[in-house]
């Protein structure tokens, strides 16, 4: 897999962590791959929207991936809640094209971006680096994963 | 629409049409640039031009168009491409390529193959010199146009956060053409410019195909600028992003106009001569803008021709109430409802006036449409018979009828090029005949009456008429012995008929077949003529005479042998009567002597039918104006003037093209409208008659009989 530089907290210096949200596990696999690239750190991992909901209060991550068809309860239901209680929750939605409508209410109510899938690395990388802001900083160091 | 399902279908439809615009517009500067080589100006807009291409296709994922776009902007925007000699070629190359390959998109069709024309664009980059130029190192790629104006409203909104000490700032983002989400892009667009300020405005709606491409924001907020452009420059969604503050509007409100009106502003970047300039020239209408769109609808023109079509009913109406109208005032001359009644009818006839004259207008279009694409076609033309040929167009405002126009796009583009390579002569020949060595093509249009006439005209060799005296004997087409009698406009006729060409070879530029016979029959089927007058050396003019419209016509109503028929007023020069004893015999036609002139006469019905006593009988001539021709038609009696709608007849029952349509009067009467072309043909070709035939044998039974007899003193082309 592809190299990237680091994307670290800039408060810390310590590896941004990360929410993986996915119904299907291959696909929580892959996510979880790529942001190791970056020099993330998977913190949890739920799938559905009522554990996203608890793992988000348990691990307090930078970053949320977030897809949108998962059982039990909505990406776009889980996104929402999250930031009612979190406004600072940083969520990116991922999916595919067909869900276009779910992307924009889910921007309407507080996330933050979104990737289409198949995720490409290049594109969530510059997604990640955008969503971070001023709160993350590339460092030289290579990524932690392989 | 075969796609019509598909998610983006739309946004397709869309690209279609307005890539013709692009395309067009792509021609139309090459050919500038042609004039001015080097023209750095000409080479900006022609860059624009190939962006939007790009763009535009790219969002509707035609990828092989993008791509070769993409090349091509690339090349262009390398300092030096504009001095490279061999630019307009490429572009020209371009233009074809992109239309063969929207053609390929549209119809299914093979795509084109482009190696040579990449290979060219490489070499544009290959320049010695060239290099990326200051704008591209600058980072900016291109900056996207402000193109929205805006309401009342939102101007007091301005004016309202000005007043609180605000900045406004006009955003405007490009939509990454590739971005597969571009309405949840606009969203996060949306959201980015929320986050630093109030919006006060946004454009365009979301949901349009525009909103895929470009989005414009009005925000309020206290942040510096580049941070806006920095918030909302989104990877993946928006790279292209131009943030400007507006200045104070109070004092361009004050003394701007209620309407909407573009509230000036002043791009503030800083190093931007360079993108104020381009800002300013993007201006001119090169691609559609959503707040121009917004104000035009789309229609099939189906939906327009029914609504001609119930119009004309009305028309119909109209003269039946007229009729009835008649009636009572004749019955019961002092009835007081008859005053109230005429007015009533004659308010209702003005407006229908209007309305006709109104929907007509939605089907008529500027000539211009068709005479853009003349002026690239004519460069080539001339580019391939090694001619120097300059096409000067006017009249492009004329208006026409929609379907008149596409009809005579095949006959026009035949002209021209005949002009250009058989009218106007090599430059050595020029030179040595004391012309100008360039050639002047003219294309013109304009208003007359209730026609529309154009002209394509070349200051070229001319037509001899006495070679085509000569070829006309030749090919059978005239026998010796006639060819000495006609005059030189009836020679000058012999080029319509089929099977004549003066071309001395059938080269790919002119002889593909189509001759000016088919020139003459598309006119004929549209009511309209052409004639031709030339003088040796001196040039060609073809004048094409067209009616406004197709579906109603101004017509002259008369009867022959108790049948009522018509023909188009405007064709009827003159009403003449006389006398059974001045019409003469000459060979098996007959002629009239009208005023020392002679005329020849067709008679539609038997000699002396009218009345079979021995005085002299009266007739009446309608003296007709076919192309350049002028003949009489021996009519019994006159009816009048009078509107009529056309309705079609139908092929299978109407086996004769004498008739070109029939019409229905107030009083439920059924008129016949003669193809007058048609008729003179018919005798001029010396077949014999076989009118139509209705299978009802209704109408046109005693047409069997017509004599239609032509004659001339040295006969007739």
């Amino acid at each position: 897999m592809e190299q990237f530089a680091a994307v670290k907290r800039s408060k810390d210096g310590q590896p941004v962590r990360y929410l993986i949200v996915d119904d299907s596990v291959f696909a929580r696999k892959n996510l979880a791959r790529m942001i190791e690239t970056f020099g993330g750190q998977v913190a949890a991992e739920a799938g559905d929207g009522l554990t996203a909901i608890s793992e988000f209060d348990r691990t307090r991550p930078d970053i949320v991936l977030m897809d949108i068809t998962m059982p039990q309860m909505e990406g776009i239901e889980a996104a929402e809640k999250i930031v009612q209680t979190h406004p600072e929750a940083r969520i990116v939605m991922v999916s595919s094209v067909g869900y276009q409508e779910n992307i924009v209410a889910a921007l309407q109510r507080g996330a933050r971006h979104f990737v289409q899938k198949p995720v490409k690395p290049e594109v969530l990388y510059e997604v990640i680096k955008y969503v971070m802001g001023e709160d993350g900083a590339v460092t030289n160091a290579t990524g932690a994963g392989a | 629409m075969k796609f019509a399902d598909e998610p983006g279908a739309e946004l397709q439809e869309l690209f279609f049409e307005t890539s013709a615009e692009l395309l067009q517009a792509l021609n139309e500067e090459t050919l500038k640039l042609e004039k001015r080589p080097g023209d750095a100006e000409i080479v900006r807009v022609i860059r624009r031009t190939v962006h939007t291409l790009k763009g535009d296709s790219a969002a509707c994922g035609l990828r092989e168009l993008s791509e070769l776009a993409h090349r091509l902007e690339d090349a262009l925007s390398l300092e030096g491409a504009s001095a490279h000699a061999g630019l307009a070629e490429i572009a020209f190359g371009a233009a074809d390529a992109f239309a063969e390959m929207i053609a390929a998109y549209q119809g299914g069709g093979k795509m084109p193959a482009t190696e040579s024309l990449r290979l060219k664009i490489q070499e544009l980059t290959a320049t010695p010199g060239a290099k990326k130029s200051r704008r591209k190192k600058a980072g900016s790629e291109s900056t996207p146009r402000a193109r929205a104006d805006w309401a009342e409203h939102e101007k007091l909104a301005i004016q309202q956060a000005q007043a609180g000490g605000l900045n406004i700032y006009h955003v405007v983002a490009k939509i990454d053409p590739h971005c597969t989400m571009p309405i949840a892009g606009r969203q996060l667009i949306h959201n980015a410019v929320a986050s630093v300020g109030r919006v006060l405005a946004a454009r365009p709606e979301a949901n349009t195909p525009a909103a895929s491409k470009q989005v414009e924001f009005l925000v309020a907020s206290r942040q510096p600028e580049n941070q806006i452009a920095a918030k909302c420059r989104i990877p993946t969604i928006a790279s292209e992003i131009s943030v400007t503050l507006m200045p104070g509007v109070a004092a361009s409100a004050e003394k701007g106009s209620p309407e909407r009106q573009p509230l000036e502003e002043k791009p503030a970047h800083t190093s931007a001569d360079e993108i104020a300039a381009e800002n300013q020239a993007s201006m001119p209408e090169m691609s559609f803008a959503p707040t121009q769109t917004e104000n035009i609808l789309r229609v099939e023109a189906g939906r327009i021709d029914s609504v001609l079509n119930l119009v004309g009913e009305l028309i119909i109406g109209k003269s039946m109430l007229q009729q009835v109208l008649g009636e009572l005032s004749n019955r019961y001359p002092k009835e007081q409802l008859r005053g109230r009644f005429a007015d009533a009818i004659a308010f209702q006839a003005r407006v229908l006036n209007d309305l006709q004259r109104s929907v007509m207008k939605i089907r008529m279009v500027p000539v211009e449409q068709l005479f853009r694409r003349f002026p690239r076609m004519a460069r080539d033309v001339a580019r391939q018979c090694g001619r120097d040929v300059e096409l000067v167009v006017t009249g492009q405002d004329t208006d026409l009828d929609k379907g008149i126009l596409d009809a005579i796009a095949e006959p026009l583009t035949h002209m021209v090029r005949n002009a250009v390579s058989h009218g106007i002569e090599s430059p050595e020949e020029r030179q040595r005949l004391g012309k100008p060595a360039q050639g002047r093509v003219r294309l013109n249009a304009y208003h007359q009456g209730n026609q529309v006439i154009v002209e394509i005209s070349d200051d070229g060799r001319g037509m001899d008429v006495a070679k085509i005296r000569l070829k006309a004997i030749k090919l059978g087409l005239l026998q010796p012995e006639e060819a000495a009698r006609l005059s030189e406009a009836e020679i000058l006729d012999i080029i319509f008929r089929p099977g004549f060409s003066t071309a001395e070879q059938v080269t790919e530029v002119s002889g593909r077949g189509v001759g000016m016979d088919v020139v003459q029959s598309v006119l004929h089927r549209l009511k309209g003529t052409v004639g031709v007058q030339t003088q040796l050396g001196q040039g060609t003019t073809f004048r094409l005479k067209l009616p406004l419209t197709l579906a109603i016509i101004q017509a002259l109503l008369f009867w022959v042998e108790q049948r009522l028929y018509a023909i188009p007023l405007n064709a009827v020069v003159e009403i003449a009567r006389t006398t059974e004893s001045e019409v003469h015999q000459v060979d098996n036609y007959e002629v009239l002597h009208l005023r020392n002139q002679v005329l020849p006469v067709l008679r539609l019905g038997q000699p002396g039918t009218a009345s079979g006593d021995g005085k002299p009988q009266k007739l009446f001539v309608l003296v007709t104006l076919v192309g350049e021709k002028k003949f009489g038609l021996i009519v019994d009696a006159l009816e009048g003037e009078g509107e009529l709608v056309i309705k079609a007849l139908d092929d299978r029952t109407f086996e004769t093209d004498l008739v070109s349509g029939a019409s229905i009067l107030g009083n439920g009467r059924v008129v016949l409208i003669l193809n007058l072309p048609a008729v003179v043909e018919h005798v001029a070709s010396s077949r014999p008659l076989q009118t139509g035939r209705t299978s009802s044998g209704l109408l046109l039974t005693d047409t069997d009989r017509t004599r239609l007899a032509l004659s001339t003193a040295g006969g007739h082309a």
